[in-house]
Parts: structure tokens; sequence; C-alpha cells
């Protein structure tokens, strides 16, 4: 944890696969997941299509060409607050804040950890199992996510080159 | 005491017992609609529909500030969650979620009947691919987890397309919660599911939203603001309530004071109060009986009465000579008490006729009071009053002002040309003559009726300004008329001359366009060919949509939605305070937010020539109605005052000395009328009413001064006696002054001033004492 709370900014390359009930075959999405300090995560797709996910606060933000900008209250919907949060806490190394949303199991060396979280709050119980995060020293290398329902998705990062 | 004088004491205490058992029976109001005419047109009928019954009437407004913007966000989470458990309202909000499960569950019901964007054009296989490639989207998107459950059944996202296209009713958001912009007050809505006007169940919902915030977490530190028309009304209630008893209180004391210094006797002081103790029960008795309840202010309005008719016996008592009985005094004095007594009336006459319900209410008061007061006078006190005549030299002190009277022609030059400057000064004048803001009745004070406004701001509530009136002989039509009106109002809102609107339609489209809608839905086969269309090279389960397939053909073969399956429900609360029927017609309103440019926003809504809809600005229609009333209480007004000269010349014998009597009281009342304005207090209709009060007292003064003394001492009782009677009216005006509720107060501070100058300006008018 504190190894992540020293990470200032950091801007990584992703690429998404998404295993949904719903579909015959796995989504998958790339493009760049930006973490600033003061909690603001970007999370910018640009394959197969382009869309800008912003969070800030409690505000998300999805905006894309072909529609209006959407804006969504957070707290609305606590499910998905548990879940920007838990992203939030972990990026910036806020075990405080994670252990009030999860459950948090962390394992492995600082080589090559493992920080596994099962949600506490009944709403969010009902769509997420579990999160789990893997990384090396202040690099999280993928985040994968267990949802109720058969739904899972696999988050590969890598540090941008440049 | 004689047999008839037995009968006559008899009689009294009977009218006595009855008037007290009827007064401790009456229904006190405070509801200021209630003072409202009782005959309305139908524009009044709809404002005090709106005012008593209408969606802003039930609505409270509610701040919490003084604490971290996240104590904030808590205690408002906490508060919300607590009055959303409560039965006495039906709709709360703090910026969490904006609607409830009930009216969720209800759009997803009937989402293909609500939605504005059902079109033909939407179930082709081109609509759906479109729809179903944004759903995917959706699903990868991260509140794909939440989303997911819903695609199956709504693909093209009609719920949430609907639920999105009601207008936004709130600001902005901060810690999940409403917060002003400035960041320092959490705000939060409650709707009563009572009106305004159910004033009990409106103290419920107050003392319901303290303690549930004094319990909510996190509101330790923090304030509570709370504001809205029923908070109000709850507020005022309790204000008018203890100000009519606390000030008759202080009336009362005041003048019992006065008595005991001037008499030095119990038993005096005592039978001066009788009469108007008497007159005031009777009044009681007689207004809750002609109005089945007694407004707050009438009884406010009682306590003024007594300084007057605490007069009558003082009169008496005053002028009773040494070796006088009661009686031989009385047939001295009671031609022109009579006078006094009668003229009063005919000013309580003239109110009582006035179709302002307020107003007849306190003419009616008045003059039951005023006649009782005096009848028990004459017949009643000199049957169990003792002769006990005042020592004058004792009281000489309270002569000293008559020294300023001495030089009557300097004063009757000096009054004329009072008259003509304050006449010239308010001619002059740019500021208003008169006042006709209804909000002037209510006592609520203007810090916290600012603060009502800033909140209704900061919420974005709509404010009972401008409103669009639909009307319609029947429900559909009143929908479809609402419904026409859409496009403009759209493009009204496009230039900036209104910020937003909210119509009945949106939440109950009207027959014609569900028909329009279900018409738009393809039949099962029909759709089901299009989805597999749409469906292809799109990764989507076969079989996925089977829900949205039942949906749909539901939605196409059932029924419309109708008024009925809304009930229970938040927007079923909002649809019938927009649609309701009044008077045998159907009324949808369309209440207008953020209209800043009234006069730009009338001209271009005459030019609609929208067939049946009206723009009505609620709080210039009140001022309106208020000002046509004013106008006619003039009227009856100078009208009492002409009654009151054809009787003092009869009674008097003589129109030169009756006009000689009429003159300075018109004159005072004249000055004060053009004065008050002047010294920035713009006329209210209960101005008149405490000037119609003036000049029945200043009558009295002017009947004495002009009545020619036996002796030099019943001059000197006669000048006593006019100047106690004037310290009792000042006692009681002065208490009244200090009440918190505008009208009683404008009625005391009006008399308290008006009622010396009477008394001088008659005194300076009167007849030479040579």
């Amino acid at each position: 944890m504190k190894l992540l709370s020293a990470v200032k900014v950091s801007r990584v390359r992703f690429i998404e696969i998404r295993h949904l009930a719903a579909l015959t075959k796995p989504l998958e999405l790339s493009g760049e997941l930006s973490y600033l300090r003061g909690g603001r995560i970007e999370k910018d797709v640009s394959k197969p299509y382009r869309e800008r996910t912003s969070i800030e606060g409690d505000s998300l933000l999805i905006e894309r060409a072909d529609d209006e900008p959407r804006r969504y209250a957070l707290r609305g919907h606590p499910a998905a607050w548990a879940f920007v949060e838990g992203l939030r806490a972990t990026l910036g190394g806020d075990l405080a804040t994670l252990e009030r949303y999860y459950y948090v199991d962390f394992s492995g060396t600082a080589g090559d950890w493992t920080l596994r979280l099962e949600p506490r709050d009944q709403d969010m119980v009902r769509y997420i199992k579990s999160i789990t995060f893997r990384g090396s020293g202040p690099a999280i290398s993928s985040i994968r996510v267990l949802e109720t329902g058969g739904n899972s998705s696999v988050m590969t990062l890598q540090a941008d080159s440049s | 005491m004689t047999l008839r004088g037995r009968a006559v004491v008899l009689a009294w205490l009977a009218l006595l017992a009855c008037s007290v058992l009827l007064a401790s029976r009456a229904r006190i109001t405070s509801d200021f609609t209630a003072f409202l005419p009782a005959r309305l047109d139908t524009d009044q009928a709809l404002l005090v529909h709106q005012l008593r019954e209408g969606v802003a009437s039930r609505m409270m407004l509610i701040g919490i500030a003084g604490a971290a913007p996240h104590k904030l966000a808590a205690a408002s989470r906490s508060l919300a969650q607590r009055l959303s458990a409560s039965p006495l309202f039906a709709y709360v909000n703090n910026g969490e979620a904006r609607f409830g499960a009930a009216d969720r569950a209800l759009v997803e019901r009937w989402r293909y009947l609500l939605s504005p964007a059902v079109a033909p054009a939407r179930f082709t296989s081109a609509g759906l691919h479109a729809a179903l490639e944004r759903a995917l989207q959706a699903l990868a998107s991260p509140l794909g987890p939440m989303l997911s459950g819903r695609i199956a059944a709504d693909p093209t996202g009609e719920a949430r397309r609907y639920l999105e296209s009601l207008p936004d009713a709130g600001p902005a958001t901060r810690d999940g919660v409403w917060f002003s912009p400035d960041g320092k007050r959490a705000l939060l809505v409650a709707e009563t599911r009572v009106p305004a006007s159910d004033l009990d169940a409106q103290a419920q919902a107050v003392k319901a939203v303290r303690s549930a915030f004094a319990a909510a977490e996190g509101a330790r530190d923090a304030t509570l603001t709370l504001t809205g028309p029923g908070v109000f009304a709850v507020e005022s209630r309790a204000l008018i309530r203890a100000d009519a008893s606390s000030l008759s209180l202080i009336a009362g004391a005041a003048v019992l004071a006065l008595l005991l210094l001037v008499y030095r006797s119990a038993t005096l002081t005592l039978a001066c109060f009788l009469p108007i103790a008497s007159g005031i029960l009777a009044g009681i008795a007689l207004v809750s009986l002609a109005f089945g309840s007694i407004h707050g202010i009438s009884l406010g309005f009682a306590a003024i009465l007594f300084g007057e008719a605490v007069d009558y016996p003082s009169y008496l008592f005053i002028h009773n000579q040494p070796g006088d009985s009661l009686r031989t005094t009385l047939e001295r004095v009671w031609p022109t008490l009579r006078l006094a007594v009668l003229t009063t009336v005919l000013g309580g006459l003239s109110m009582l006729l006035s179709s302002f319900v307020g107003l007849a209410q306190l003419g009616l008061m008045l003059m039951t009071a005023i006649l009782a007061a005096g009848l028990v006078t004459r017949y009643v006190l000199p049957e169990i009053a003792p002769a006990k005549p005042v020592a004058v030299a004792r009281l000489e002190p309270l002569l000293a002002w008559s020294a300023l009277v001495r030089r009557k022609r300097l004063i009757r030059r000096a009054a004329w040309a009072a008259l003509f400057v304050a006449a010239a000064a308010a001619a002059l004048r740019t500021g208003p003559m008169w006042n006709d803001d209804l909000g002037t009745l209510n006592p609520i004070p203007a810090s916290e009726r600012r603060m009502d406004q800033q909140l209704r701001a900061e919420l974005k509530a709509p404010d009972v300004g401008a409103v669009i009136v639909v009307r319609a002989p029947g429900r559909e039509q009143a929908l479809l008329r609402s419904e026409a009106l859409e496009p403009a109002l759209r493009r009204l809102v496009g230039d900036g001359l209104i910020a937003g609107f909210e119509t009945a339609s949106d939440i109950l489209p009207s027959e014609t366009l569900q028909r329009e809608r279900r018409a738009a839905l393809p039949a099962a086969p029909a759709l089901r060919r299009a989805l597999a269309e749409a469906e292809r090279g799109l990764p989507f389960r076969p079989g996925l949509f089977e829900p949205f397939l039942r949906d749909v053909e539901r939605a196409r073969s059932g029924p419309l939605l109708t008024a009925a399956d809304l009930r229970g429900t938040g927007l079923g609360l909002k649809l019938d305070s927009l649609l309701f029927p009044l008077r045998g017609a159907w009324i949808a309103l369309i209440p207008l937010r953020g209209a800043g440019d009234p006069v730009a926003l009338a001209a271009r809504f005459d030019a609609l020539r929208a067939p049946g809809a009206r723009l009505l600005d609620l709080r210039r229609a009140t001022s309106r109605m208020i000002a046509r009333y004013r106008s006619q209480t003039l009227e009856l007004t100078a009208l009492g005052v002409a009654a009151m000269f054809v009787l003092l010349a009869w009674g008097l014998r003589d129109s030169a000395e009756a006009a000689r009597v009429l003159l300075p009281v018109l004159l005072a009342a004249g000055l004060e009328a053009v004065a008050l304005p002047l010294l920035g207090a713009p006329l209210t209709l209960f101005h008149l009413v405490a000037l119609l009060f003036v000049v029945g007292t200043g009558l009295n003064y002017s009947l004495f001064f002009n009545r020619a003394p036996r002796d030099p001492d019943e001059r000197r009782r006669t000048l006593l006696s006019l100047t106690v009677c004037s310290l009792a009216v000042l006692c009681s005006a002065g208490a009244l002054s200090l009440s918190s509720t505008p009208v009683l107060r404008a009625i005391g501070e009006t008399v308290l001033l008006g009622t010396p100058l009477a008394l001088f300006l008659s005194a300076g008018f009167g007849r030479d004492p040579a």
C-alpha cells in the first residue's frame, strides 16, 4: 500500500477483456487509464470505439462521440460508488477507505503481490463478487473483476514506454 | 333595584352566559387564505386552490449548514432516510436518487407509452441495431455491472430515457447530495402528503423533520433551516395565537392600571371592564356563529376594541358629579354617548358589507362588541355600579396637555396647512400609496421569507410565480392542449425566456399520444424479424432479448396508462398537483421556472394564441385581487362616513353642527392617510380598518368637545374623561403595535398615531368654551 501511495500521477495502457453472460464472445477494449492525484481517474477507450470515462469526486462522466455526455452521481448507485472507491483507494494507497468498503486480503511479496477485495456493502454484493489487483512494486499489472451472474473482466495494464 | 332593573341585569347575565358558552367553543383559524373573499371568480378560485393545495404549497425546503461538507452530506442522507420512512411525506429528495422505487417500477412497466423516443423508426432493424450497439457499449462501461440486468428487457433504454427527459429539478451535488452553489448548505426537499392548509398535519410534519434532524447522524454541530408554505402557516398560527392572547392581556393590564390610577376604586374599575368584556365575548360568539370560526386576527383586533369600549363607562363615571346619581348623570351624557356608540357601529357596518371575509369578520366583531358595550353601559351599569364621583383636582396634571389647544385658530390653520403640504408631498412622491401584497398579511419575519426565496432558488424549486393555466372541458382535452403547447415552450426555453417547465402530460400522456406510441410498436413477428436482423454481427447471446419482445407485445396489446395507475407514486402526486378538476372543468397547470422577464414572456405567450391557455402571474393576480377589495373597501368607508354624517345630523338636529363634529376627525384621518405612505408604510386594507376606527373614536372626542357643558366642573370632567379615554386607546393600540403580525401591528400603529391627532384636532376645532 505504501508503495502505491507514492505514485503521484500515472498513465498506463490497458487491455480489458470482458466475459459477459449476455454475449457469445468476450468483449475486448483497449486504451489508456490515467490516475491523477486528488482522486481523478480517466479511462480512455480507443478501441473498438472511442469513449472517455472520467471520475472525479462522486461524479462519473461518460463522453462518446455519438451521444451527449452523461453525468452520473455515483452516490445514487451504491455499487458503482463502492467499485470506484475501491479502485481509487487502491490506486491512491488508501487502506482505510479500502477496508471501509471491502474485506481486504494482501498476499505475496513486494515484487509480486496480490490484493484481493471482497465487498462488504450489501448493494455491491448483489453485483460484484471480488476484485483482484496484481502487481509488482508500485505498478499494478492487472485488475480482475468477478461479477455475479457469470460476468467477469480482466484488465491488463502496461506502463507507457514514453 | 327596581323590578325592571332586576330583569335587565338577569337578561344581561343570561346573554353573557350564552356568549361565554359559544365563545369558549369557537374554533380559531389563522390560515390567511381563509381571509380571502368568499365569492371568487375562476381565476381567484384557482389562486386560492394553488395557495392552499398546490404543489408549491406542500413543499418543504430544508437546508443544513454550519458543519464540514462531509458531515452535512451525512446528515442530509440520514435525514432523508428517516423522512422517507415517515408516512407524513409523499416524497423526500436530497439528490441521492431522483426517483423512488415505486416511481421506477411504474416507469419500467409503462415505458413504451411514456417514453418520448417511441417512434416507428426506433423499432426497425436499423433502429434496433443502433440501440444494440449502444447497449453493448453501456455493458462495457464502468456502470456495466449495474446495467446488465436491464438490457435484456429494455435494450433501447426507454425507461432511462424517459426519466432523463423529465425536467431536472435539482441543484449540483457534492458528496452525492444536493448542495448550495457555495457548498455551505446541504439541501433537501420534502413534499408533505397533506396540503399547506391542513395546519395540524403540517405542524406534525414540521415536528417530524425537527426530531428526525435531531436524531440524524452528523447533525450535532449543524443547524437546520426549514421553510415553505406549510412551515410558515404553522409558524404564523403559533405567532398569531400567541399575539392574540398576550396582546389582549397586555392591553387589559395597561388599561387596568390606568383606571385604578384614575378611580382609586376597584369597584368602578371592575365596572368599567364589564361592558367591553361582555361586548368582546358577544363579538366572538357572534363571529364564530356567523363564519363558523374566528380568525386569530379578529381576536387580536379585540385588544384594540378594548381601549375604545372601556371609554363608555368612563364617560359615565367621570361625568358623575358629587350629589348626582349615576342615572341622572346618564340622562345628561347619554344623548352624546349614544351618538358616539352608533357612529362607531356604522363604521363596523361598512366593514361588515365587504366581500373580503377578513374585513367582514372584523366589522361584525367591532359592531357587536361596541353595541353590546354601549347597551351594558346604558342599561346595566346604573343598576349595579355605585355613584362615586372622581375628584378632578387630584388628576389636574393629566389635563396639562389642554394648554396646548388654547390657540385654536393656530391649530386649525396648522392642520389645514399640514394636510395640504402632506397631500402635495404625497402627490409628488413616486413611492406606492398602497401595498397590495398578500404577503403583508403573513406574520413571518421578512428575514425568513428571504431565506425561503434563497433556498427555493438554490433548489430550483418551482416558485409561486408564473404558471400557464390550461383549461378544458375534460381531462383528455386538457392533456392534449398541454401537449400542443410543448414545442412552443421548448422554444421559450431555447430563447432564454424561461429556464424550464413541467407539464402534466409528461407524467400522463394524453390517450391520443399514448395510442400513437402504441401504434409505433411493431407486432410480435415483425419485431422478432427486425431484432434478428439487428443482432447480426453483434455478439449477443441468442434468445437474450425475449423479455424485450414480451414487454413490447404487452404494451402493444395492453391497456393505456391512466391516472389510477399512478396512484401511490411520487409521479402520481405530482400529476395530481398539475392536473385537477375545478368548477366543472379540468385544469392542467404548466409551472414555469425562472421567468426573468414577465413582460417579454407575456408578449410571446399572447402571440401563441393557444386555445384555452392563459399565462397567469400568481403574485400579480393576487395583488390585483387585493387591490379590487381595497377599492371596494374604500367605497364602503366613504359610504360609512356619509352614514355617520346623516346619523350625526339627525342626532344633533343640525347638519352644520354635524359637519363641525365630523370635520376635525376626517381631517385627522386624512392627514394620517397621506402621512403614513410618506413615512414609509404604504397603506394596506387593514390600515383602512384602523383609520375607520380612528374616525370612530375621534368622533367620540369631537362630540364631547362640541357638547355645551353645564358648568366649569363639568367642562373639566369632560376634558378628563376624554383624556382618560384616549389614554386607554393608546394603551391598547400600544400593545397591538408590539405584535409580530403585520396586520395587527399596522392597526396598532395607525391608531397609536391617529388617536392623539384626532383628540388634538377635536379640541382645536371644538366649540369655544366661552
